[in-house]
């Protein structure tokens, strides 16, 4: 296999603060390290971490997916999403909530699982599967939390695996984690990962963004290999630089795969 | 303005394929044009119009925002969006439905508003402005229509005509074209003509089917504003297409940027 460390080197040194990617091979691919161990804001992504988690409450039985919830008249949670411009006492489900916080990262509907699963319980699962550095200590937009110090974390490598689990059903198992794969391949936010791809790029993903920090992770198939990856930025200087650098790292990847693919099939 | 023509061409040039592009001032901008009068597929742009279209029959009274709908079974519809994945009896008013339509560009709720409108309504609204090629012919993903030849059409200078109307308060009227404004502001979906931007400086709906890459929407800052619409038909590569229309509403920026300085 063509080693990609030099050029992903290059690319993340041309674009400046920390840059970490994760590859983990699923089928026909590779596993990739650059800096995977590194903890880094969230933003986002931390959603994959949390759909991880509801639909596991699904598998114990404790919810259902048509648990109702209610749109409130008064937190209007900031930032991305569609629920915050929605009519107060609008009637959702838990998969409602679900779907909207991950194809549309919608922050109202995220806070609201993060309410009914709590934190504590995200984080526990996590480290269960084996994750030191991913931890959610508060919900988004939680201006308060943040002055106490309280944020959530990722690692490239953790979230690189934890797609990864996803995929194999070995997160929340068997239909419960065909389901968190089936919602994130109706994700809207593809720009990143899926940006430069060929059409034969089939991607499940959650990207993530705050200010100086952009990440993306997901799943990446085609008929003829597999693999899960997470690219995590921060400290840069310019948004559209990361924004590009993602999608350029994230096609590397791609036609590294694509190679030792063709290599592995004779 | 001559350097501004020569980088958008080369721009035009590199995506291969059929590229116009019309910018139209507001305030302190200018105008452009290139290929500007070609009609094209509009993909998802055309939702602009029908949310014009729907505005101006609330401002009329024949319709409330604030009227609820459930859409079920076969009123739901696949391609962008995220009704189509929310339950069953999810009960959406018609304010919810014209947000969900630009702002993810939601199909249900496009085929929904434009069941509620009427598609010659909003074709006539169109004629009223004296555009002659934007044309709404089908639903979205009606593939029997597809099949019969119809489709809907968008024309660069028609867009851009349009979307400086509703920025200066002239399309539905001064308060109303405020709403439409509003609801084009909270798009979730600005990485083509925002992609170079500074955040909060745009209000835009972006269209995509097949090799049609399009993006229009109006720009303001505290200096100028202006409308642009880029359509893009049978280029190379769908990424570079969009970093392409990224470069060129950049371009535009920076040299509104320059022209309200000097």
């Amino acid at each position: 296999m063509r080693d990609i460390g030099p050029e992903v080197d290059r690319m993340a040194k041309e674009l400046g603060g920390t840059v970490s990617v994760a590859v983990r091979d699923i089928k026909n691919a590779f596993n990739f390290d650059y800096h995977e161990s590194e903890r880094v804001w969230s933003a986002s992504t931390i959603k994959i971490p949390i759909l991880v988690e509801a639909v596991r409450r699904l598998g114990e039985g404790t919810v259902s997916l048509d648990t109702p919830f209610s749109l409130d008249d008064e937190d209007r949670t900031p930032g991305s999403g569609v629920l915050r411009y929605m009519h107060g006492g609008m009637p959702l489900t838990y998969k409602d909530l679900m779907v909207l916080m991950v194809i549309t990262s919608d922050n109202l509907a995220t806070n609201m699982l993060i309410d009914y699963l709590t934190p504590a319980r995200i984080t526990a699962t996590m480290r269960r599967f084996g994750y030191t550095r991913t931890e959610v200590q508060r919900k988004l937009y939680d201006y308060e939390g943040m002055e106490r110090g309280l944020d959530n974390w990722i690692a490239a490598g953790e979230i690189a695996d934890l797609c990864r689990r996803v995929y194999l059903k070995q997160a929340a198992g068997g239909e419960w984690d065909e389901l968190a794969l089936e919602i994130m391949g109706w994700q809207l936010d593809k720009e990143r990962l899926r940006l430069l791809l060929p059409d034969a790029a089939q991607v499940a993903n959650k990207p993530g963004e705050r200010e100086m920090t952009m990440h993306d992770g997901g799943i990446v198939s085609t008929g003829g290999f597999c693999y899960s990856i997470c690219v995590t930025t921060h400290g840069w200087q310019c948004r559209s630089d990361a924004f590009m650098t993602i999608a350029r790292l994230s096609r590397l990847v791609y036609d590294a795969a694509d190679e030792s693919a063709r290599c592995a099939n004779g | 303005m001559d350097d501004l023509r020569g980088e958008i061409e080369r721009l035009a040039q590199a995506c291969g394929g059929t590229v116009s592009v019309c910018v139209r001032d507001v305030s302190n901008a200018f105008d452009f044009s290139l290929n500007e009068g070609a009609r094209v597929g509009a993909a998802s742009t055309i939702k602009v119009p029908t949310l014009v279209e729907a505005v101006r029959q609330v401002k009329e009274g024949r319709l409330s925002l604030g009227a609820e709908y459930t859409l079920r079974g076969k009123q739901r519809c696949g391609g962008s969006g995220v009704i189509s994945h929310l339950h069953e009896d999810v009960l959406l008013t018609l304010q919810d439905l014209l947000t969900l339509m630009i702002i993810v560009s939601d199909n249900t709720a496009t085929n929904a508003v434009i069941d509620i409108v009427g598609m010659d309504n909003v074709n006539s609204t169109l004629r009223s402005f004296g555009y002659t090629g934007t044309a709404l012919m089908r639903r979205m993903y009606d593939w029997e229509a597809m099949a019969q030849g119809r489709d809907n059409y968008v024309v660069a200078e028609e867009m851009a005509d349009l979307l400086a109307r509703i920025a200066r308060r002239e399309a539905v009227g001064p308060e109303w074209d405020d709403l439409v404004l509003a609801i084009m502001r909270n798009q979730l979906f600005s990485d083509e003509l925002g992609l170079f931007l500074p955040e909060g400086v745009l209000a835009n709906k972006t269209g995509q089917r097949g090799t049609v890459v399009n993006d229009c929407g109006i720009v303001t800052t505290d200096r100028f504003c202006y409308s642009i619409a880029v359509f893009t038909q049978d280029t190379e590569c769908f990424g570079e297409t969009k970093i392409a229309i990224g470069r060129i509403s950049k371009a535009v920026y920076d040299a509104a940027g320059r022209k309200s300085c000097g």
